[in-house]
């Protein structure tokens, strides 16, 4: 069923680039590979390949976001002026798993002199962190947002990069591709990839694919095991353990008497 | 960093290179080995750096700990350096502590500011001990020509006096002395209530309790709390695999396989190293450790913000 979709997007998409027909307002057309990541045991992460067909004189902009939750988080403070410690419990809502952002050029650069009232502003990190709301309120959210976002970064799970290529521009459309990398950090869940058309600061056009990432073979039959059958995964893990530990200790016993 | 093996942990949620996570293991199974110490202290930090979140980090060392600890005391079993009757005593005050524990620090936190005195406590502790060991054993190292003669012979002292006062005096022949039965577990116990209230395994406080406090030779002691360590740390893995779901497997098989080997070495390496040798390293240790934690507290964090559930 998928894969006859995604022909007939791939036959689209290139009768579109025959054509010429793209035009402004109409939903972007791209091809997305692979269609689904599944995380095996040997899973390092992957990279996507995102191709399609934009306005000339539009730049794309894709993003490649998470599922919003609600995540507790502890903010670090000074306990009697000197020790470092964990204190206020703050929750963060609506903040996505993943947040990944593709341009061709810095993002800043296609909000042109709007800044933050172009259109284009929104689907930015900048803006994602304005939309989150911090519980309890305080005054220091612009300073905790920034700290968010710093460890999200940190994680690999929140950047922005410019990794967008342009190719066979004809005046009136162009090919846009791009191979953003998913890093291993990513958690399985449902994931939105959206293309932007944007110029001078406004989106134009947009498309939107969903991207799913799931556990397969040996990691999703253990994590169902831990999250689902806790104690016996807890006790057959320490089992586990004292045989290896024991094995290892009697191999060492043989050798040692042989020599 | 570019080694080429890569392993997915599910429960962790990143993917790890196998041979990295393998020579950690190694490397701490072989302190576990020498010391009697379950290494959690530097597995967790470890496995912090490379991307493992910190609540699954500290369960997964523990399930990784009993393989260990499991082949580190076999190994000194066989050199006859484990007091069974000793750990299991030790193992029950440590039951009974870790439960007094738990219940302790519920009331600490609602009485606010635990964190800042456990921490406190934390690295008072470590300091006196670590302190204490150096100086003594640094002392006996100097001492060592004239070994024999003066220092042991000196009086027995009010602590002395008061233990062997104690009812229920048993006899501890791999520790070489009899002891009232009550000594292993009031201590044991108390040992399991800092564990629990720090959130460590006890290593670190159980060793030189055993050799200061209840005057077991030195390498029985690192054989008898490996076997005690064994046991506590398979109760933490089962506790925390159903009650948080932290434990990734994955990453304990990887961890163990490497520290069990590590064990075997370190066991023969405490072997050849003499009881004051051994005591100076482990107060080193100790007192690195504590350092450690105190530029933890001291030094400004770099990112002002932390997940709940670390720490």
């Amino acid at each position: 069923m998928n894969r006859k979709y995604l022909v007939i997007i791939t036959a689209l998409v290139g009768i579109l680039v025959q054509t010429g027909i793209v035009r402004a307002n109409d939903p972007i057309l791209f091809k997305v590979s692979p269609e689904a990541i599944g995380i095996g045991a040997f899973y390092d992460g992957t990279t996507l390949s995102i191709k399609g067909v934009l306005p000339s004189d539009c730049e794309a902009v894709i993003r490649i976001m998470g599922e919003q939750s609600t995540i507790k988080m502890k903010r670090k403070e000074k306990v009697f002026g000197i020790l470092w410690m964990n204190r206020t419990s703050l929750t963060f809502e609506s903040v996505p798993s993943a947040f990944l952002l593709a341009t061709s050029r810095k993002f800043d650069d296609l909000l042109e002199t709007r800044k933050d009232a172009a259109p284009v502003w929104q689907l930015g990190l900048p803006a994602l962190s304005h939309r989150t709301v911090i519980k309890p309120e305080t005054p220091d959210r612009d300073f905790l947002l920034k700290e968010f976002l710093r460890l999200k970064e940190k994680e690999g799970l929140y950047a922005e990069t410019t990794g967008i290529r342009y190719a066979m521009d004809s005046g009136v459309q162009k090919n846009f591709e791009a191979n953003p990398a998913i890093s291993p950090k990513f958690p399985p869940g449902k994931y939105v990839i959206e293309v932007y058309a944007v110029k001078h600061g406004d989106i134009v056009a947009k498309g939107e694919q969903p991207l799913v990432v799931k556990l397969e073979g040996f990691p999703s039959l253990l994590a169902d095991m831990a999250f689902n059958h806790g104690t016996i995964y807890g006790i057959l893990a320490t089992l586990i353990a004292v045989i290896a530990g024991l094995f290892t200790g009697l191999i060492f016993g043989r050798s040692k008497g042989a020599h | 960093m570019t080694l080429p093996w890569n392993l997915y942990l599910p429960i962790a949620g990143n993917s790890v290179n196998i041979l990295l996570v393998f020579g950690m293991g190694g490397i701490v199974g072989l302190l576990s080995g020498i010391f009697g110490v379950g290494g959690g202290f530097l597995m967790t930090p470890l496995l912090i750096m490379i991307g493992i979140p910190p609540t699954v980090a500290a369960a997964s060392d523990s399930n990784q700990i009993v393989g260990a600890s499991t082949s580190g005391t076999i190994a000194h079993f066989r050199i006859g350096n484990v007091d069974i009757k000793m750990g299991l005593l030790l193992l029950v005050g440590g039951v009974i502590g870790g439960t007094i524990g738990v219940q302790l620090i519920k009331v600490l936190r609602a009485l606010g500011n635990a964190d800042f005195l456990i921490s406190v406590t934390y690295v008072l502790v470590l300091g006196f001990i670590g302190t204490y060991m150096f100086q003594e054993s640094l002392q006996a190292l100097r001492n060592k020509p004239q070994r024999l003669s003066p220092r042991p012979k000196s009086k027995p002292s009010k602590y002395a006096l008061l233990v062997q006062k104690l009812p229920w005096q048993m006899m501890f022949e791999k520790s070489g002395g009899k002891l009232s039965i009550l000594m292993p577990l009031f201590l044991g116990s108390v040992v399991g209530v800092l564990a629990a209230i720090m959130g460590v395994g006890g290593g670190f406080i159980m060793v030189p309790v055993m050799v200061y406090l209840l005057r077991m030779p030195m390498h029985v002691v690192v054989g008898t709390s490996l076997f005690q360590i064994l046991f506590t740390c398979a109760n933490v893995t089962i506790m925390q695999a159903r009650t948080n779901h932290t434990v990734d497997f994955v990453l304990a098989l990887v961890l163990l396989v490497g520290s069990s080997l590590g064990a075997q070495f370190g066991a023969k390496l405490n072997k050849n190293l003499k009881a004051d040798q051994l005591k100076i390293l482990l107060a080193s240790l100790v007192l690195l450790m504590m350092v450690k934690m105190l530029f933890d507290l001291l030094l400004p964090p770099d990112i002002k913000l932390a997940y709940m559930g670390g720490h």
